[in-house]
């Protein structure tokens, strides 16, 4: 990353209050999206070993829905082509998605749709049905778990795209937005701190100007009076007015006005 | 993805050899319209690589279907269709079946469970094989 980069403005007190006011919108920013990463990371750690869980039980479920089905055509003979031939125009079981909110993400979630109803209707199978009918109902406990597997799946894959997201934005925030920010603020007090010592240098000389100004008047004042008091014949003014020329400390107010 | 044009409730698709297909069928969620469109397909071993792919892509493009299961050795051969499937819906599974014993190692969703625990999947493997070896 380049070095101080900072936003375009002019340095005065009012850009640098709003300067401020823009860090502090920053910092909070970054601290809600913070707390969003949490959120949504610890959320991540809860589905993924749910996730895990729940695919030991699958792999289990389905090994014992193999065995029962081996057993069924074992009774029932070879059924497989008759149920595969008998199957319905519409499906008896489907899922819904809703959607849920976490951690300020939307998620979707499947269910069976209608309910959990085992709805059987089976077209022949009347020889070794005990054995079919448990056949069907071991693999119905494995969809079931599949629809939940499939949840949880896309769970995961939704925050883990939301998690990356907001883990962006908080390093945008925090390598990028604030420092820029913070760099900017220091420019305008640098500047303004700057352009004080130059008022200040500069009313320094303008006093000191003025002062000599004032020194040369009284000068010229004083060279006025010992003229005017030289053609009068004062010589108490003669002898004040030299002094004051001499430029020895003297009052006016020591002169007799007559 | 028109989400909106989905219909409310979706089916579950599956591709597997004929056992699993037909237990999963028994369980109601095969369906077959008067066109002779159905959400499920028996693979056997003459089943091309080509079909199994074409399928596949039909299944993930159509609105109807939200989860689609592959057993896990169908799901090996078109390994790359399944990786490149970025969307949420609908959700791709594997599934073991009676002739492909259940391998952790090569479950996509399994591998990316571990890479985002930070754990080693391999690791683990050997640990459960020691284990079981043990007892």
């Amino acid at each position: 990353m380049s070095g101080k980069k900072i936003l375009k403005v002019m340095p005065s007190r009012m850009t640098l209050q709003q300067m401020k006011a823009k860090a502090k919108g920053a910092k909070k920013g970054y601290d809600l999206l913070k707390k969003k990463a949490d959120a949504i990371k610890s959320f991540l750690q809860r589905i993924l070993r749910k996730i895990l869980a729940v695919k030991e039980r699958v792999g289990r479920l389905t090994q014992q829905a193999g065995v029962l089905h081996t057993k069924a055509i074992c009774f029932a003979g070879e059924f497989n082509n008759q149920v595969i031939q008998s199957t319905p125009n519409e499906a008896a079981f489907k899922v819904s998605a809703r959607e849920a909110n976490v951690a300020g993400v939307k998620i979707p979630i499947f269910e069976r749709h209608g309910g959990d109803v085992e709805s059987v209707q089976l077209v022949g199978l009347s020889a070794g049905g005990a054995q079919v009918t448990q056949c069907r109902k071991a693999y119905y406990a494995v969809l079931k778990d599949l629809v939940d597997l499939a949840s949880l799946k896309t769970q995961l894959v939704t925050l883990d795209d939301a998690f990356k997201v907001t883990n962006r934005r908080v390093n945008a925030l925090d390598y990028v937005v604030l420092p820029r920010i913070h760099n900017t603020i220091k420019y305008i007090q640098d500047e303004l701190d700057e352009m004080e010592r130059e008022e200040f240098s500069r009313l320094k000389k303008v006093k000191d100007v003025l002062e000599e100004k004032a020194a040369e008047a009284d000068k010229a004042l004083k060279a006025e009076m010992l003229k005017s008091a030289a053609a009068a014949g004062n010589s108490a003014v003669q002898s004040a007015a030299s002094a004051g020329a001499k430029g020895d400390d003297f009052d006016l107010g020591d002169i007799d006005i007559m | 993805m028109d989400e909106k044009k989905r219909p409310k409730a979706g089916l579950v698709a599956v591709i597997g050899d004929e056992d699993t297909v037909t237990g999963f069928l028994l369980a109601g969620i095969g369906q077959r319209d008067p066109r002779g469109q159905s959400n499920f397909l028996v693979c056997d071993q003459n089943t091309t690589r080509q079909k199994i792919s074409t399928t596949f892509r039909e299944f993930v493009s159509r609105l109807d279907i939200s989860i689609i299961l592959v057993t896990q050795d169908i799901a090996l051969e078109i390994r790359k269709e399944i990786d490149e499937h970025n969307e949420v819906i609908p959700t791709v599974l594997e599934i073991p079946s009676k002739s492909a014993k259940y391998d952790k190692a090569k479950d996509s969703i399994v591998r990316r469970v571990y890479r985002l625990l930070g754990k080693d999947l391999e690791e683990e493997i050997h640990r459960e094989k020691t284990q079981t070896q043990k007892s």
